[in-house]
Protein backbone atom coordinates (compact mmCIF):
# COMPACT_ATOMS: atom_id res chain seq x y z
CA UNK A 1 0.00 0.00 0.00
CA UNK A 2 1.63 3.27 -1.13
CA UNK A 3 1.47 5.83 1.58
CA UNK A 4 -1.90 7.44 0.73
CA UNK A 5 -3.69 4.74 1.43
CA UNK A 6 -4.51 3.88 -1.89
CA UNK A 7 -3.76 0.27 -3.49
CA UNK A 8 -2.59 0.01 -7.44
CA UNK A 9 -5.87 -0.80 -9.66
CA UNK A 10 -4.46 -3.95 -10.69
CA UNK A 11 -5.13 -6.07 -8.28
CA UNK A 12 -8.67 -8.04 -8.90
CA UNK A 13 -11.70 -7.43 -6.46
CA UNK A 14 -11.19 -10.60 -4.73
CA UNK A 15 -7.61 -10.70 -3.84
CA UNK A 16 -8.41 -6.55 -2.39
CA UNK A 17 -10.51 -8.01 -0.43
CA UNK A 18 -8.41 -10.95 0.94
CA UNK A 19 -4.83 -8.78 1.40
CA UNK A 20 -6.43 -5.11 2.67
CA UNK A 21 -10.11 -5.85 4.40
CA UNK A 22 -9.93 -2.63 6.26
CA UNK A 23 -9.24 -0.39 3.15
CA UNK A 24 -11.70 -2.89 1.16
CA UNK A 25 -14.43 -1.83 4.12
CA UNK A 26 -13.44 1.73 4.39
CA UNK A 27 -13.85 2.31 0.37
CA UNK A 28 -17.77 0.86 1.03
CA UNK A 29 -18.31 2.70 4.16
CA UNK A 30 -16.64 5.99 3.02
CA UNK A 31 -20.07 5.79 0.49
CA UNK A 32 -22.85 4.61 2.76
CA UNK A 33 -22.81 1.29 1.67
CA UNK A 34 -21.55 -2.62 2.68
CA UNK A 35 -19.76 -4.84 0.17
CA UNK A 36 -23.34 -7.10 0.03
CA UNK A 37 -24.88 -4.18 -1.09
CA UNK A 38 -26.93 -3.21 2.44
CA UNK A 39 -27.30 -0.03 3.61
CA UNK A 40 -25.07 0.68 6.84
CA UNK A 41 -28.23 -0.19 9.36
CA UNK A 42 -29.77 -2.16 7.21
CA UNK A 43 -30.53 -5.94 8.35
CA UNK A 44 -30.13 -9.04 6.29
CA UNK A 45 -33.42 -11.23 5.06
CA UNK A 46 -34.73 -12.92 8.41
CA UNK A 47 -37.13 -15.87 8.13
CA UNK A 48 -38.13 -17.97 10.78
CA UNK A 49 -40.10 -21.32 10.80
CA UNK A 50 -42.18 -22.76 13.22
CA UNK A 51 -42.14 -26.57 14.57
CA UNK A 52 -39.11 -27.44 12.11
CA UNK A 53 -37.75 -30.84 13.84
CA UNK A 54 -41.07 -33.26 14.85
CA UNK A 55 -39.26 -34.88 17.45
CA UNK A 56 -38.97 -32.33 19.87
CA UNK A 57 -41.81 -31.39 21.93
CA UNK A 58 -41.51 -27.54 19.93
CA UNK A 59 -38.83 -26.21 17.79
CA UNK A 60 -37.76 -23.76 14.64
CA UNK A 61 -35.06 -22.20 12.81
CA UNK A 62 -34.22 -19.13 12.45
CA UNK A 63 -31.97 -17.75 9.41
CA UNK A 64 -30.50 -14.07 9.71
CA UNK A 65 -28.81 -13.88 5.83
CA UNK A 66 -26.67 -16.74 6.50
CA UNK A 67 -26.89 -17.25 9.81
CA UNK A 68 -28.87 -20.01 10.83
CA UNK A 69 -29.53 -21.25 13.90
CA UNK A 70 -32.17 -24.11 14.99
CA UNK A 71 -33.88 -24.13 18.81
CA UNK A 72 -35.65 -27.72 20.06
CA UNK A 73 -37.59 -28.28 23.34
CA UNK A 74 -37.28 -31.22 24.97
CA UNK A 75 -40.11 -31.50 28.42
CA UNK A 76 -39.24 -33.56 31.43
CA UNK A 77 -41.41 -33.96 34.83
CA UNK A 78 -39.03 -33.24 37.55
CA UNK A 79 -39.23 -31.95 41.75
CA UNK A 80 -39.62 -29.00 42.07
CA UNK A 81 -36.00 -27.17 43.97
CA UNK A 82 -36.93 -26.63 47.94
CA UNK A 83 -36.48 -22.86 47.90
CA UNK A 84 -38.81 -22.46 44.66
CA UNK A 85 -41.75 -25.19 45.24
CA UNK A 86 -44.14 -23.41 42.94
CA UNK A 87 -41.46 -23.26 40.18
CA UNK A 88 -40.31 -25.38 37.18
CA UNK A 89 -36.65 -24.99 35.28
CA UNK A 90 -35.24 -23.80 32.08
CA UNK A 91 -31.83 -25.86 30.94
CA UNK A 92 -30.10 -23.72 27.96
CA UNK A 93 -27.73 -25.39 26.12
CA UNK A 94 -25.86 -23.77 22.62
CA UNK A 95 -23.94 -26.13 20.35
CA UNK A 96 -22.07 -24.49 17.61
CA UNK A 97 -22.00 -27.43 14.78
CA UNK A 98 -18.31 -27.86 13.30
CA UNK A 99 -19.88 -27.15 9.89
CA UNK A 100 -21.08 -23.88 11.01
CA UNK A 101 -17.46 -22.19 11.05
CA UNK A 102 -14.00 -22.67 10.02
CA UNK A 103 -12.86 -21.46 13.14
CA UNK A 104 -15.36 -24.07 15.01
CA UNK A 105 -13.76 -27.40 16.20
CA UNK A 106 -15.32 -30.51 16.79
CA UNK A 107 -15.77 -31.73 20.85
CA UNK A 108 -15.71 -29.13 24.27
CA UNK A 109 -18.52 -26.20 23.22
CA UNK A 110 -15.91 -23.42 22.68
CA UNK A 111 -16.07 -19.84 24.00
CA UNK A 112 -18.66 -18.36 21.53
CA UNK A 113 -20.65 -21.46 21.93
CA UNK A 114 -20.77 -21.04 26.20
CA UNK A 115 -20.86 -17.05 26.03
CA UNK A 116 -24.38 -17.59 23.69
CA UNK A 117 -25.91 -20.00 26.11
CA UNK A 118 -24.91 -17.54 29.07
CA UNK A 119 -26.64 -14.87 26.83
CA UNK A 120 -29.56 -16.57 25.88
CA UNK A 121 -30.53 -18.57 29.64
CA UNK A 122 -29.45 -15.09 31.00
CA UNK A 123 -32.52 -13.34 29.17
CA UNK A 124 -34.88 -15.69 29.59
CA UNK A 125 -34.65 -15.70 33.21
CA UNK A 126 -33.49 -12.01 34.22
CA UNK A 127 -36.83 -10.78 32.27
CA UNK A 128 -39.27 -13.09 33.63
CA UNK A 129 -39.57 -13.57 29.79
CA UNK A 130 -41.33 -17.35 30.63
CA UNK A 131 -42.94 -17.01 34.54
CA UNK A 132 -41.72 -19.99 36.22
CA UNK A 133 -44.94 -20.28 38.00
CA UNK A 134 -46.18 -21.63 34.69
CA UNK A 135 -44.27 -25.01 34.66
CA UNK A 136 -45.46 -26.19 38.18
CA UNK A 137 -47.65 -28.88 38.09
CA UNK A 138 -48.06 -29.18 41.82
CA UNK A 139 -46.84 -27.38 44.59
CA UNK A 140 -43.81 -29.17 46.04
CA UNK A 141 -44.52 -32.28 43.84
CA UNK A 142 -43.97 -32.27 40.25
CA UNK A 143 -43.13 -29.05 37.77
CA UNK A 144 -41.69 -29.01 34.18
CA UNK A 145 -38.20 -28.65 33.32
CA UNK A 146 -37.85 -27.25 29.64
CA UNK A 147 -34.61 -28.24 27.65
CA UNK A 148 -33.88 -25.38 25.15
CA UNK A 149 -31.52 -27.08 23.00
CA UNK A 150 -29.86 -24.32 20.20
CA UNK A 151 -27.45 -25.61 17.35
CA UNK A 152 -25.92 -23.27 15.02
CA UNK A 153 -26.10 -24.75 11.87
CA UNK A 154 -24.15 -21.95 10.11
CA UNK A 155 -21.94 -19.07 11.73
CA UNK A 156 -22.06 -16.06 9.96
CA UNK A 157 -22.55 -13.24 12.14
CA UNK A 158 -25.42 -11.71 14.53
CA UNK A 159 -25.69 -15.07 16.38
CA UNK A 160 -27.13 -14.25 19.22
CA UNK A 161 -29.95 -12.66 16.95
CA UNK A 162 -30.53 -15.45 15.49
CA UNK A 163 -30.43 -17.74 18.47
CA UNK A 164 -32.50 -15.41 20.65
CA UNK A 165 -35.13 -15.59 17.51
CA UNK A 166 -34.95 -18.96 17.03
CA UNK A 167 -35.39 -20.08 20.62
CA UNK A 168 -38.27 -17.76 21.49
CA UNK A 169 -39.95 -18.80 18.44
CA UNK A 170 -39.79 -22.26 19.79
CA UNK A 171 -40.84 -20.95 23.27
CA UNK A 172 -44.20 -19.49 21.82
CA UNK A 173 -45.32 -22.57 19.91
CA UNK A 174 -44.78 -24.47 23.05
CA UNK A 175 -47.50 -26.28 24.71
CA UNK A 176 -47.28 -28.10 27.59
CA UNK A 177 -49.08 -31.42 27.56
CA UNK A 178 -52.03 -32.57 30.02
CA UNK A 179 -50.61 -35.35 32.02
CA UNK A 180 -52.14 -37.15 35.51
CA UNK A 181 -50.90 -37.23 39.08
CA UNK A 182 -51.33 -40.46 40.47
CA UNK A 183 -51.92 -41.40 44.03
CA UNK A 184 -48.75 -42.42 44.76
CA UNK A 185 -47.19 -39.33 43.25
CA UNK A 186 -46.29 -40.34 39.52
CA UNK A 187 -47.03 -38.26 36.34
CA UNK A 188 -48.14 -40.14 33.72
CA UNK A 189 -48.90 -38.92 30.21
CA UNK A 190 -52.86 -38.18 29.05
CA UNK A 191 -54.86 -37.36 26.10
CA UNK A 192 -55.52 -33.79 25.70
CA UNK A 193 -58.87 -32.85 26.44
CA UNK A 194 -61.28 -32.13 24.18
CA UNK A 195 -60.98 -28.19 23.27
CA UNK A 196 -64.45 -27.94 23.30
CA UNK A 197 -65.72 -29.43 26.51
CA UNK A 198 -66.06 -26.56 28.99
CA UNK A 199 -66.17 -28.96 32.14
CA UNK A 200 -63.93 -28.26 34.35
CA UNK A 201 -60.85 -31.13 34.37
CA UNK A 202 -61.20 -34.31 36.45
CA UNK A 203 -59.43 -35.13 39.78
CA UNK A 204 -56.07 -35.39 39.17
CA UNK A 205 -55.57 -34.34 35.37
CA UNK A 206 -53.01 -31.37 34.81
CA UNK A 207 -54.79 -29.70 31.43
CA UNK A 208 -52.26 -29.01 28.97
CA UNK A 209 -51.93 -25.15 27.86
CA UNK A 210 -49.72 -23.04 25.58
CA UNK A 211 -46.89 -21.62 27.55
CA UNK A 212 -47.97 -18.03 28.10
CA UNK A 213 -44.59 -15.43 27.07
CA UNK A 214 -44.52 -12.38 29.15
CA UNK A 215 -42.12 -10.36 26.63
CA UNK A 216 -40.86 -10.74 23.39
CA UNK A 217 -37.29 -10.53 23.54
CA UNK A 218 -34.82 -9.51 20.49
CA UNK A 219 -31.02 -9.03 20.01
CA UNK A 220 -29.89 -6.94 17.99
CA UNK A 221 -26.12 -6.86 16.75
CA UNK A 222 -24.85 -3.29 15.68
CA UNK A 223 -21.12 -3.03 14.78
CA UNK A 224 -18.71 0.20 15.06
CA UNK A 225 -16.39 0.07 12.18
CA UNK A 226 -14.21 3.00 11.07
CA UNK A 227 -15.99 5.49 13.12
CA UNK A 228 -19.76 4.38 11.30
CA UNK A 229 -22.83 2.40 12.58
CA UNK A 230 -23.59 -0.91 10.68
CA UNK A 231 -26.13 -3.52 12.23
CA UNK A 232 -26.76 -6.83 11.72
CA UNK A 233 -22.96 -7.82 10.28
CA UNK A 234 -21.48 -10.52 8.90
CA UNK A 235 -18.82 -12.74 10.16
CA UNK A 236 -16.37 -11.01 8.60
CA UNK A 237 -18.07 -7.53 9.43
CA UNK A 238 -17.31 -8.74 12.69
CA UNK A 239 -13.72 -9.75 12.46
CA UNK A 240 -13.14 -6.38 11.21
CA UNK A 241 -15.14 -3.78 13.50
CA UNK A 242 -13.64 -1.78 15.75
CA UNK A 243 -16.41 -3.04 18.77
CA UNK A 244 -19.98 -4.99 18.65
CA UNK A 245 -22.72 -3.63 20.49
CA UNK A 246 -25.40 -5.93 21.26
CA UNK A 247 -28.71 -4.39 22.30
CA UNK A 248 -31.66 -6.90 23.68
CA UNK A 249 -34.98 -5.28 24.42
CA UNK A 250 -38.57 -6.36 25.03
CA UNK A 251 -41.77 -5.25 23.21
CA UNK A 252 -41.91 -2.77 25.97
CA UNK A 253 -39.29 -1.05 25.18
CA UNK A 254 -37.39 -2.11 28.02
CA UNK A 255 -33.56 -2.96 27.87
CA UNK A 256 -32.91 -6.92 28.40
CA UNK A 257 -29.50 -6.76 28.14
CA UNK A 258 -26.60 -4.94 26.76
CA UNK A 259 -23.34 -6.28 25.75
CA UNK A 260 -20.28 -3.82 24.18
CA UNK A 261 -17.59 -6.58 24.90
CA UNK A 262 -14.40 -3.96 24.92
CA UNK A 263 -12.66 -3.36 21.59
CA UNK A 264 -11.34 -0.31 20.37
CA UNK A 265 -14.01 1.84 19.74
CA UNK A 266 -15.98 3.17 22.30
CA UNK A 267 -19.21 4.17 22.34
CA UNK A 268 -21.18 7.38 23.58
CA UNK A 269 -24.46 7.94 24.17
CA UNK A 270 -25.79 8.95 20.95
CA UNK A 271 -24.03 5.75 19.22
CA UNK A 272 -25.89 3.72 22.04
CA UNK A 273 -29.44 5.75 21.80
CA UNK A 274 -28.93 4.93 17.65
CA UNK A 275 -28.94 1.14 18.49
CA UNK A 276 -31.48 1.08 21.18
CA UNK A 277 -33.98 2.62 18.32
CA UNK A 278 -32.56 0.41 15.46
CA UNK A 279 -33.44 -2.82 18.11
CA UNK A 280 -37.04 -1.23 19.43
CA UNK A 281 -37.94 -1.09 15.25
CA UNK A 282 -36.27 -4.56 14.45
CA UNK A 283 -38.34 -5.97 17.96
CA UNK A 284 -41.52 -4.59 16.21
CA UNK A 285 -40.79 -6.46 12.74
CA UNK A 286 -39.64 -9.74 14.17
CA UNK A 287 -42.99 -9.60 16.49
CA UNK A 288 -44.99 -9.10 13.26
CA UNK A 289 -42.91 -11.78 11.43
CA UNK A 290 -43.54 -14.17 13.90
CA UNK A 291 -47.11 -14.16 14.53
CA UNK A 292 -47.38 -14.30 10.91
CA UNK A 293 -45.74 -17.44 10.64
CA UNK A 294 -47.54 -18.71 13.77
CA UNK A 295 -50.58 -18.09 12.06
CA UNK A 296 -49.71 -19.79 9.36
CA UNK A 297 -48.69 -22.81 10.83
CA UNK A 298 -52.10 -23.48 12.67
CA UNK A 299 -54.35 -22.50 9.31
CA UNK A 300 -52.27 -25.06 7.42
CA UNK B 1 -31.07 6.68 52.03
CA UNK B 2 -27.89 4.71 53.38
CA UNK B 3 -27.00 1.46 52.51
CA UNK B 4 -25.67 -1.53 54.53
CA UNK B 5 -22.50 -0.07 55.60
CA UNK B 6 -24.05 3.19 56.10
CA UNK B 7 -22.94 3.81 52.46
CA UNK B 8 -24.75 6.42 50.18
CA UNK B 9 -26.14 5.46 46.76
CA UNK B 10 -23.07 6.58 44.75
CA UNK B 11 -20.17 6.05 47.06
CA UNK B 12 -17.63 3.55 46.69
CA UNK B 13 -16.54 1.06 49.16
CA UNK B 14 -12.99 0.79 50.64
CA UNK B 15 -10.15 0.33 47.72
CA UNK B 16 -6.94 -0.94 48.60
CA UNK B 17 -4.48 -2.34 45.57
CA UNK B 18 -1.74 -4.56 45.95
CA UNK B 19 0.64 -5.75 43.39
CA UNK B 20 3.42 -8.16 42.77
CA UNK B 21 2.66 -10.65 44.98
CA UNK B 22 3.48 -13.92 43.37
CA UNK B 23 7.21 -14.28 42.35
CA UNK B 24 6.81 -16.60 39.36
CA UNK B 25 4.47 -14.40 37.32
CA UNK B 26 5.53 -11.75 35.54
CA UNK B 27 3.13 -9.24 37.17
CA UNK B 28 0.67 -10.07 39.93
CA UNK B 29 -2.45 -7.85 41.83
CA UNK B 30 -4.66 -8.19 44.29
CA UNK B 31 -7.97 -5.88 44.53
CA UNK B 32 -10.08 -5.19 47.16
CA UNK B 33 -13.57 -3.97 46.69
CA UNK B 34 -14.34 -3.88 50.48
CA UNK B 35 -15.17 -7.41 50.69
CA UNK B 36 -14.82 -8.54 46.83
CA UNK B 37 -11.38 -9.40 46.55
CA UNK B 38 -9.98 -10.60 43.16
CA UNK B 39 -6.24 -11.87 42.71
CA UNK B 40 -4.85 -11.56 38.95
CA UNK B 41 -1.39 -12.40 37.68
CA UNK B 42 0.19 -11.74 33.46
CA UNK B 43 2.24 -14.61 32.30
CA UNK B 44 3.60 -13.05 28.64
CA UNK B 45 4.21 -11.74 26.57
CA UNK B 46 5.27 -15.58 26.29
CA UNK B 47 5.12 -17.91 23.50
CA UNK B 48 1.85 -20.20 22.84
CA UNK B 49 1.26 -23.56 20.82
CA UNK B 50 1.00 -22.80 16.66
CA UNK B 51 -2.30 -23.46 16.72
CA UNK B 52 -3.14 -20.62 18.67
CA UNK B 53 -0.65 -17.88 17.61
CA UNK B 54 -1.53 -15.55 15.72
CA UNK B 55 1.09 -13.75 13.26
CA UNK B 56 0.26 -10.51 13.18
CA UNK B 57 -0.43 -9.72 16.74
CA UNK B 58 -0.16 -11.04 20.67
CA UNK B 59 -3.12 -13.30 21.47
CA UNK B 60 -4.45 -12.47 24.84
CA UNK B 61 -5.73 -15.45 26.86
CA UNK B 62 -7.91 -15.09 29.55
CA UNK B 63 -8.81 -17.48 32.38
CA UNK B 64 -11.68 -16.50 34.95
CA UNK B 65 -11.65 -18.87 38.01
CA UNK B 66 -14.42 -18.85 40.37
CA UNK B 67 -14.41 -18.90 44.16
CA UNK B 68 -15.24 -22.40 44.35
CA UNK B 69 -16.53 -25.33 42.40
CA UNK B 70 -15.10 -25.43 38.30
CA UNK B 71 -15.54 -22.72 35.97
CA UNK B 72 -19.27 -22.56 33.63
CA UNK B 73 -20.84 -20.80 31.03
CA UNK B 74 -20.63 -17.43 32.65
CA UNK B 75 -17.03 -17.36 34.03
CA UNK B 76 -16.95 -18.10 30.15
CA UNK B 77 -18.98 -15.05 29.25
CA UNK B 78 -16.94 -12.76 31.95
CA UNK B 79 -13.30 -14.03 30.09
CA UNK B 80 -14.61 -13.59 26.79
CA UNK B 81 -15.34 -9.55 28.82
CA UNK B 82 -12.21 -9.30 30.43
CA UNK B 83 -9.96 -10.51 27.10
CA UNK B 84 -12.16 -7.87 24.64
CA UNK B 85 -11.41 -5.01 27.00
CA UNK B 86 -7.70 -6.35 27.26
CA UNK B 87 -7.17 -6.57 23.41
CA UNK B 88 -8.69 -2.81 23.47
CA UNK B 89 -5.54 -1.25 25.46
CA UNK B 90 -2.89 -3.58 24.77
CA UNK B 91 -0.24 -2.93 22.06
CA UNK B 92 -1.00 -6.32 20.44
CA UNK B 93 1.33 -5.77 17.21
CA UNK B 94 4.22 -4.83 19.51
CA UNK B 95 4.38 -9.04 20.02
CA UNK B 96 3.33 -10.96 17.26
CA UNK B 97 3.04 -14.66 17.78
CA UNK B 98 3.13 -14.01 21.26
CA UNK B 99 0.55 -14.78 23.84
CA UNK B 100 0.07 -12.74 27.25
CA UNK B 101 -2.08 -14.79 29.43
CA UNK B 102 -4.34 -13.43 32.28
CA UNK B 103 -5.15 -15.58 35.21
CA UNK B 104 -7.93 -14.24 37.41
CA UNK B 105 -8.87 -16.10 40.30
CA UNK B 106 -11.84 -14.34 42.28
CA UNK B 107 -11.11 -14.82 46.51
CA UNK B 108 -13.78 -13.30 48.11
CA UNK B 109 -17.31 -12.34 46.14
CA UNK B 110 -19.36 -9.76 47.74
CA UNK B 111 -20.96 -8.42 44.07
CA UNK B 112 -18.94 -6.42 41.59
CA UNK B 113 -16.90 -9.28 40.98
CA UNK B 114 -16.23 -8.63 37.78
CA UNK B 115 -15.40 -4.70 37.80
CA UNK B 116 -12.87 -6.02 40.68
CA UNK B 117 -11.54 -8.58 38.07
CA UNK B 118 -11.13 -5.95 35.86
CA UNK B 119 -9.36 -3.49 37.76
CA UNK B 120 -7.21 -5.96 39.24
CA UNK B 121 -6.70 -7.24 35.84
CA UNK B 122 -5.20 -3.34 34.60
CA UNK B 123 -3.11 -3.66 37.90
CA UNK B 124 -1.48 -6.78 36.86
CA UNK B 125 -0.57 -5.46 33.25
CA UNK B 126 0.69 -3.03 35.06
CA UNK B 127 2.86 -4.57 36.88
CA UNK B 128 4.01 -7.35 34.45
CA UNK B 129 5.08 -4.32 32.21
CA UNK B 130 2.89 -4.98 29.37
CA UNK B 131 2.69 -1.98 26.88
CA UNK B 132 -0.47 -0.43 27.03
CA UNK B 133 -1.76 2.65 25.37
CA UNK B 134 -4.22 3.25 28.00
CA UNK B 135 -5.20 1.82 31.47
CA UNK B 136 -8.81 1.34 32.19
CA UNK B 137 -11.20 1.16 35.26
CA UNK B 138 -14.32 -0.73 35.76
CA UNK B 139 -17.27 -0.07 38.23
CA UNK B 140 -20.39 -2.03 38.72
CA UNK B 141 -23.59 -0.10 39.24
CA UNK B 142 -27.61 -1.66 39.54
CA UNK B 143 -30.74 -0.27 39.48
CA UNK B 144 -33.09 -1.81 42.35
CA UNK B 145 -36.85 -2.53 41.94
CA UNK B 146 -37.57 0.83 42.50
CA UNK B 147 -35.33 2.49 39.79
CA UNK B 148 -32.69 3.85 42.21
CA UNK B 149 -29.67 3.69 41.14
CA UNK B 150 -26.69 2.21 43.70
CA UNK B 151 -22.97 2.63 42.89
CA UNK B 152 -20.58 -0.41 43.31
CA UNK B 153 -23.00 -2.80 44.83
CA UNK B 154 -22.68 -5.68 47.52
CA UNK B 155 -24.03 -9.29 46.52
CA UNK B 156 -27.17 -9.06 48.07
CA UNK B 157 -27.93 -5.44 46.52
CA UNK B 158 -26.90 -7.61 43.26
CA UNK B 159 -29.51 -10.68 43.92
CA UNK B 160 -32.22 -8.17 44.59
CA UNK B 161 -31.62 -5.59 41.26
CA UNK B 162 -33.77 -5.26 38.59
CA UNK B 163 -30.63 -4.84 36.08
CA UNK B 164 -26.88 -4.92 36.87
CA UNK B 165 -24.52 -3.15 34.78
CA UNK B 166 -20.58 -3.30 34.82
CA UNK B 167 -18.70 0.05 32.64
CA UNK B 168 -15.15 0.07 32.09
CA UNK B 169 -14.21 3.28 31.03
CA UNK B 170 -10.52 4.02 29.90
CA UNK B 171 -8.36 6.27 31.50
CA UNK B 172 -4.77 8.41 30.43
CA UNK B 173 -2.43 10.17 32.18
CA UNK B 174 -3.24 14.03 32.61
CA UNK B 175 -1.55 16.25 30.13
CA UNK B 176 -0.53 18.89 33.29
CA UNK B 177 1.30 17.71 35.89
CA UNK B 178 -0.43 16.60 39.28
CA UNK B 179 -3.66 16.38 37.47
CA UNK B 180 -6.31 13.98 37.72
CA UNK B 181 -5.84 11.18 35.08
CA UNK B 182 -8.23 12.03 32.41
CA UNK B 183 -10.84 9.61 31.69
CA UNK B 184 -12.59 8.73 28.23
CA UNK B 185 -16.35 10.34 27.31
CA UNK B 186 -17.62 6.63 26.84
CA UNK B 187 -17.26 3.40 28.24
CA UNK B 188 -15.26 1.20 26.17
CA UNK B 189 -17.05 -1.78 27.81
CA UNK B 190 -20.30 -1.92 29.00
CA UNK B 191 -22.43 -5.28 30.23
CA UNK B 192 -25.96 -5.33 31.62
CA UNK B 193 -28.02 -8.10 32.46
CA UNK B 194 -31.36 -7.67 33.88
CA UNK B 195 -34.41 -4.98 32.84
CA UNK B 196 -34.33 -1.05 33.01
CA UNK B 197 -35.13 1.48 30.52
CA UNK B 198 -32.93 3.19 28.27
CA UNK B 199 -32.64 6.33 30.46
CA UNK B 200 -31.58 3.86 33.47
CA UNK B 201 -29.23 2.69 31.26
CA UNK B 202 -27.90 6.34 30.59
CA UNK B 203 -27.94 7.31 33.90
CA UNK B 204 -25.86 4.42 34.81
CA UNK B 205 -23.34 5.16 32.98
CA UNK B 206 -23.00 8.39 33.91
CA UNK B 207 -22.62 7.44 37.44
CA UNK B 208 -20.34 4.87 36.37
CA UNK B 209 -18.35 7.36 34.38
CA UNK B 210 -17.93 9.29 38.00
CA UNK B 211 -17.26 6.35 39.67
CA UNK B 212 -14.83 5.31 37.35
CA UNK B 213 -12.67 8.30 37.33
CA UNK B 214 -12.69 7.96 41.63
CA UNK B 215 -11.33 4.53 40.53
CA UNK B 216 -9.19 5.66 38.06
CA UNK B 217 -7.69 8.43 40.20
CA UNK B 218 -6.93 5.83 42.92
CA UNK B 219 -5.02 3.62 40.75
CA UNK B 220 -3.02 6.49 39.85
CA UNK B 221 -2.13 7.35 43.19
CA UNK B 222 -1.84 3.58 44.47
CA UNK B 223 0.84 2.86 41.65
CA UNK B 224 1.85 5.69 41.95
CA UNK B 225 3.26 5.40 45.23
CA UNK B 226 4.29 1.92 44.72
CA UNK B 227 6.43 2.34 41.94
CA UNK B 228 8.17 5.62 43.55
Amino acid sequence: MDPKGEVGGSLEADAFRKLYPHQFYANFLAKHTRPDGRALMQARPVSVTPNAVSSADSSATAKLGDSAAIAGVKLEVAVPAEESPDEGHLAVAVEMAPMSSPDVRPGRPGEAAQCLAEQVSSILASSDVIPRQQLCIEQGRACWVVYLDIIVLNADGSLLDACLLAAWAALRSLRLPSVILTADGNVEPCDDLPQTSSAAAPEGVWAGRMLQLESQPVAQSCAMMGGKLISDCTAEEERLADTIIIIIVDGRGNLLGLIKAGGTAEAGDMIMQQCIEAAKLRQQDLCRLLEDQLSAATLS
Amino acid sequence: MTRDGERSPRQLRNLVCERSLLHRADGSAKFFLGKTCVLACVYGPTSTVTRKENAEQAVIEVNYRPMAGIAGTQERQQEHLIRRTIEGVVLVALHPRACISVIIQVLEDNGSALACAVNAACTALVDAAVPMHRLFASVCCCTTQDGELLVDPSSTEEQEAAAVLTLVYTSRRAEVEAARPSISSAPMMSFSSGQCTPQQYLLAALAGREACQRLADFSYLSLHKSFS
